[in-house]
């Protein structure tokens, strides 16, 4: 009895003290490694869409992303002044090799691929851990719905890329979770007429607005329509709709948003 | 002096003669799954260094507390604990290092070299030799993995290190990056130290033949 006491006691301090310790350092160390995660995030947001200094969660609601894919979320980049530049789309296909594929992918105002970076795989090394190479930038410039060519499958589809030789199922897996990306951005993109959403530059560039107001007071309604005629063609103009959604914003202040 | 020489070969024993990989056959998991390249290899084969001689030095300071039966409970307890707590700071403090080494770093706990040198050796001697222990059984791992990741390596990949060693025209052997591969060059490794093992215990049995004689 005495005995068995003895060996309980012993464990339980043993296990008493680990437990403590790694409670204390997990206390230390939790905010500092959430900063380093917060900090590898936000660099490679800038990395994915050049000229984009800001980020910030789009709330817009998402399409569907097909089986298979889930759509993180979609981070609007915009310049110092906060125009927006494009998007950048966070996606995890599970049909890599090794298992999930996390890509992050970067889209201009114009739905054509900036930029494409794999940030988590477990992919065989030396076939489908390429995906980390050069590889990727074969991505660049592309748009929607990209077909991956395997010997010549895609045939002329000028918006195809090349499988990695050996990694059809890793090149796959990438393809579908860039393709689900772009269309995610795109839905975004036509959502807010081809600029950030009126709520975001009503608290980034109040000035602007102002500077703006005198002269354009007169023509608000005529822009307003214009704004709406606008939002069904985002791709076409973007500068001008931005002009408007933000006389629209400053004359308008919780208002009809 | 003798004292001394006793420490020279309880760390020769790890490095060499005690081999954990090609004599003990301890640790086969992470020896098969992380030799796909060199650096994978040295990464691994250093942390679990590291954490061998840390566990072995304490288990060692521990080794009159801890009741014999409860020991392998305890030692699996500091061992976690040891590894989860390299694991955070490395995340906190250095995070370019743990990036590289993530997942290795969670695989140390179940490599048995650890908990088996707690218990051959650590839980029985002094904690300078427990050290010392430790570290040359955690270099001969490392010295292991390396060869073995490198014949991987540049048989599979035609690469050392990340830096390619021939030109366009090599086609790599794929399969020796594969986990067949890790098998194949395990296989031919122990052959070959068994054919050299043997030789050397040959010659030594002749030389004491003839002393007797």
């Amino acid at each position: 009895m005495k005995e068995i006491l003895t060996l309980t006691i012993k464990l339980l301090l043993i296990t008493a003290i680990v437990a403590a310790l790694l409670g204390g350092i997990n206390m230390v160390t939790e905010p500092i490694i959430a900063e380093n995660n917060e900090a590898t995030f936000q660099a490679n947001l800038k990395e994915l869409l050049p000229g984009a200094e800001n980020f910030e969660l789009d709330g817009t609601k998402l399409p569907e992303p097909e089986a298979g894919v889930k759509v993180n979320g979609v981070y609007c980049g915009m310049a110092a002044d906060g125009t927006p530049v494009g998007y950048v789309t966070e996606a995890v296909c599970s049909e890599g090799y090794g298992g999930d594929v996390v890509v992050m992918t970067g889209v201009d105002a114009e739905g054509k691929i900036t930029k494409v970076k794999v940030t988590e795989m477990e992919e065989t090394p030396g076939l489908g851990a390429k995906c980390q190479t050069d590889w990727i930038d074969q991505y660049i410039g592309l748009t929607e719905n990209i077909a991956v060519d395997k010997n010549g499958s895609a045939g002329n589809n000028p918006n195809k890329i090349e499988a990695i030789s050996g990694a059809t199922i890793t090149s796959r897996a990438v393809t579908k979770a860039v393709n689900n990306s772009v269309s995610a951005a795109m839905t975004v993109i036509a959502d807010n007429g081809g600029g950030a959403p009126a709520a975001e530059i009503d608290g980034e560039a109040p000035a602007e607005g102002e500077a703006v107001e005198g002269e354009a007071t007169a023509d608000t309604e005529a822009a307003e329509g214009e704004a709406a005629e606008e939002g069904a063609a985002p791709e076409q103009e973007e500068a001008p709709a931005d002009e408007t959604a933000e006389i629209d914003a400053a004359e308008t202040e919780g208002g009809a948003e | 002096m003798e004292n001394k020489k006793g420490y020279l070969s309880t760390f020769l024993n790890g490095l060499i003669t005690e081999n954990p990989t090609l004599v003990l056959f301890l640790g086969m998991c992470p020896t098969l799954a992380v030799t796909t390249g060199v650096i994978n290899g040295v990464g691994m084969g250093l942390s679990t260094t590291a954490v061998l001689i840390c566990s072995n030095i304490v288990i060692s300071l521990l080794r009159k507390f801890i009741p014999d039966k409860i020991r392998i409970a305890s030692y699996i307890v500091i061992i976690a604990g040891f590894v989860t707590i390299v694991q955070m700071l490395l995340n906190a403090y250095v995070p370019a290092l743990s990036s590289s080494l993530g997942i290795y770093i969670p695989l140390i706990v179940v490599n048995c070299i650890i908990l088996g040198r707690a218990e051959a050796f650590a839980n029985k001697n002094t904690v300078g030799k427990s050290a010392l222990d430790g570290l040359g059984m955690g270099l001969g791992f490392t010295c292991s993995l390396c060869i073995i990741a490198a014949v991987r390596e540049i048989l599979g990949a035609g690469t050392f290190a990340g830096i390619p060693l021939f030109g366009e025209s090599f086609k790599p052997v794929s399969i020796m990056i594969l986990p067949p591969g890790a098998f194949l060059t395990l296989g031919v490794l122990l052959a070959v130290i068994n054919v050299i093992g043997g030789k050397i215990k040959k010659n030594k049995s002749d030389d004491t033949e003839k002393e007797g004689i």
